[in-house]
């Protein structure tokens, strides 16, 4: 049973192929905007620097605003001209600008919340918590291929190589609510091996962002896919969700798993089944 | 007789700057001078504690057991578009996209489930135990453990989880066992400090059953240092209040926490 669903063709499989936007999936996003016809300038970047490509392609997926993004790929290429401290110091200045609209929001949820603001374990709380909010979304000021870029190798391997328990915490983009649990990541190297704590840096870079698990677990096996070219990618993510621990339903055992399997992984059952014996079934 | 008892309080604690006097989380816990939730709603005449001044003496503590809420089912609607309007600040301010299908809705969603978090705020005390205390006549240690426990650091808003294990020693009076798990709730669902936690509930059960002895131990993992700060996954936090005879004999102390431990 597992076979044919794994026949099923997968979106992500569609990406690694053609690396542009499916139509599909820019009508489906335009559609859910009540009207407002929301144009993501990734589509229009892909075709242009090819190096970059790989950048803009991650943008697409990268569930947070383009252009700052496209500000850092800038500045780590570029020899730090005037230009580029320039757009760092306004930068400095419209993140501290962001930090303070961010801890009076949070003053305001306090204060409505039946709080009293004044009390002294409440006075810095605002600006704790919106740094520590800060914090979690990091992700979105990260690029893959700022952290890989050093840590390819060429190395005569093609057998499995997973790294597995690789704690996660991350937001819910729903509730606002943490999620935390571990990655199980495995790759069938084609010539060009990764340093083994890149692929929990990229964990990293993913998680720390308003995500929903299923997209997480996909951006993280495209981005390895897209930085070595293995032959196979497999991603599994069994995390907690506090949205369902702490409130609403309220089940404090349930574990949602997540997985995306590229590559031979996918088209091969007994790659598949000896990856997931060796991370799930001990 | 006011005067006198705080004059006494006062002469008898040591100044702290640390903690401050502020055990009874949703109100303000007279060390300040103006009225309660000033940009807010109705709500609480000060309790009695209030006007005592800064202190952290089991009085004022004690007074929680007759704390009126801050908040009301009513406020809660009230201040929903607010929250909701300060959650998609916030979602801007991190360079999110609110117009995005996935954030659509998550500033009404956020509101709602940090109202569901802080819930405590709500509720007293006497409307969860005024029934289910019973006459009986039993003196030997009653205890509930395991109790799943969640609760906001209030320091980072951050989600606090873990467990609590209640003793108490009845006096002739005992409680219904699912009340000990209710106090705990509506403790718990505030911006808590672990150490303020683990005595309001022991006080709440002192003040309710006046027992012999109660003991409480919360064990409990903060996100705030597993998720950022300084990142150590496995720590767990423990805190005990140990009151009347659990605090004065070690050996009924033993007992209890040789009892939740198997």
């Amino acid at each position: 049973m597992l076979d044919e669903a794994r026949h099923r063709p997968r979106a992500s499989h569609r990406l690694l192929k053609t690396n542009r936007i499916p139509p599909a999936e820019t009508t489906d996003r335009t559609a859910h905007h009540g009207g407002q016809t929301q144009v993501y300038p990734a589509a229009s970047f892909i075709q242009s620097k090819p190096r970059a490509r790989m950048e803009f392609h991650y943008a697409k997926e990268m569930n947070g605003t383009v252009p700052t993004v496209t500000k850092l790929s800038k500045c780590i290429e570029s020899k730090h001209s005037d230009s580029c401290k320039e757009e760092k110091d306004l930068k400095e200045a419209a993140d501290s600008t962001k930090l303070f609209c961010i801890e009076k929001a949070y003053s305001t949820i306090l204060s409505e919340l039946g709080e009293n603001t004044e009390r002294e374990g409440l006075l810095r709380t605002p600006l704790r918590a919106a740094k520590a909010m800060q914090f979690f979304t990091k992700g979105y000021k990260e690029t893959t291929q700022a952290i890989l870029n050093d840590a390819i190798f060429n190395e005569n391997h093609d057998e499995m190589v997973i790294v597995k328990d690789i704690d996660l915490f991350s937001l819910c983009e729903h509730h606002l609510v943490p999620f935390f649990g571990k990655a199980h990541i495995a790759y069938l190297p084609n010539k060009k091996v990764v340093g083994l704590s890149k692929l929990a840096r990229i964990v990293e870079i993913f998680s720390r962002r308003l995500q929903v698990q299923e997209r997480l677990t996909k951006q993280i096996a495209t981005a390895i896919s897209e930085a070595l070219e293995p032959a196979g990618v497999a991603v599994v993510i069994e995390a907690v969700h506090m949205c369902m621990v702490m409130r609403g339903v309220q089940k404090m055992n349930a574990k949602t798993v997540t997985s995306v399997m590229l590559g031979t992984f996918q088209n091969d059952h007994r790659t598949r089944e000896e990856f997931l014996s060796l991370t799930l079934g001990e | 007789m006011e005067h006198s008892k705080q004059t006494q309080y006062s002469s008898n604690e040591k100044k702290d700057t640390g903690d401050g006097g502020s055990v009874l989380n949703g109100h303000f816990d007279g060390m300040v001078k103006r009225p309660a939730g000033g940009t807010v709603r109705a709500s609480a005449p000060q309790p009695l504690g209030a006007e005592c001044g800064s202190h952290r003496s089991a009085a004022s503590v004690m007074e929680s057991w007759r704390e009126e809420r801050t908040r009301s089912v009513e406020d809660n609607e009230m201040s929903l578009p607010s929250l909701a309007a300060a959650y998609t600040t916030i979602l801007r301010g991190l360079g999110e996209d609110p117009q995005r299908q996935g954030l659509l809705k998550t500033p009404w969603r956020a509101a709602t489930a940090m109202q569901f978090f802080t819930k405590g705020y709500q509720e007293k005390i006497i409307d969860v135990l005024n029934d289910a205390i019973f006459d009986e006549d039993h003196d030997e240690m009653v205890i509930v453990k395991d109790i799943d426990m969640f609760s906001m650091c209030e320091h980072h808003l951050v989600p606090i989880f873990g467990r609590v294990h209640i003793g108490y020693l009845p006096n002739k009076r005992v409680l219904g066992l699912s009340k000990l798990a209710r106090i705990v709730e509506i403790y718990s669902r505030r911006l808590q400090v672990q150490e303020r936690l683990t005595k309001q509930i022991a006080v709440a059960i002192t003040e309710a059953l006046q027992p012999t002895g109660v003991g409480v131990v919360i064990e409990a993992t903060h996100m705030c240092m597993v998720m950022r700060g300084v990142q150590k996954m496995n720590s767990k936090t423990v805190t005990s209040t140990m009151l009347g005879v659990f605090r004065e004999d070690p050996k009924t102390r033993d007992e209890f926490l040789t009892l939740i431990r198997s």
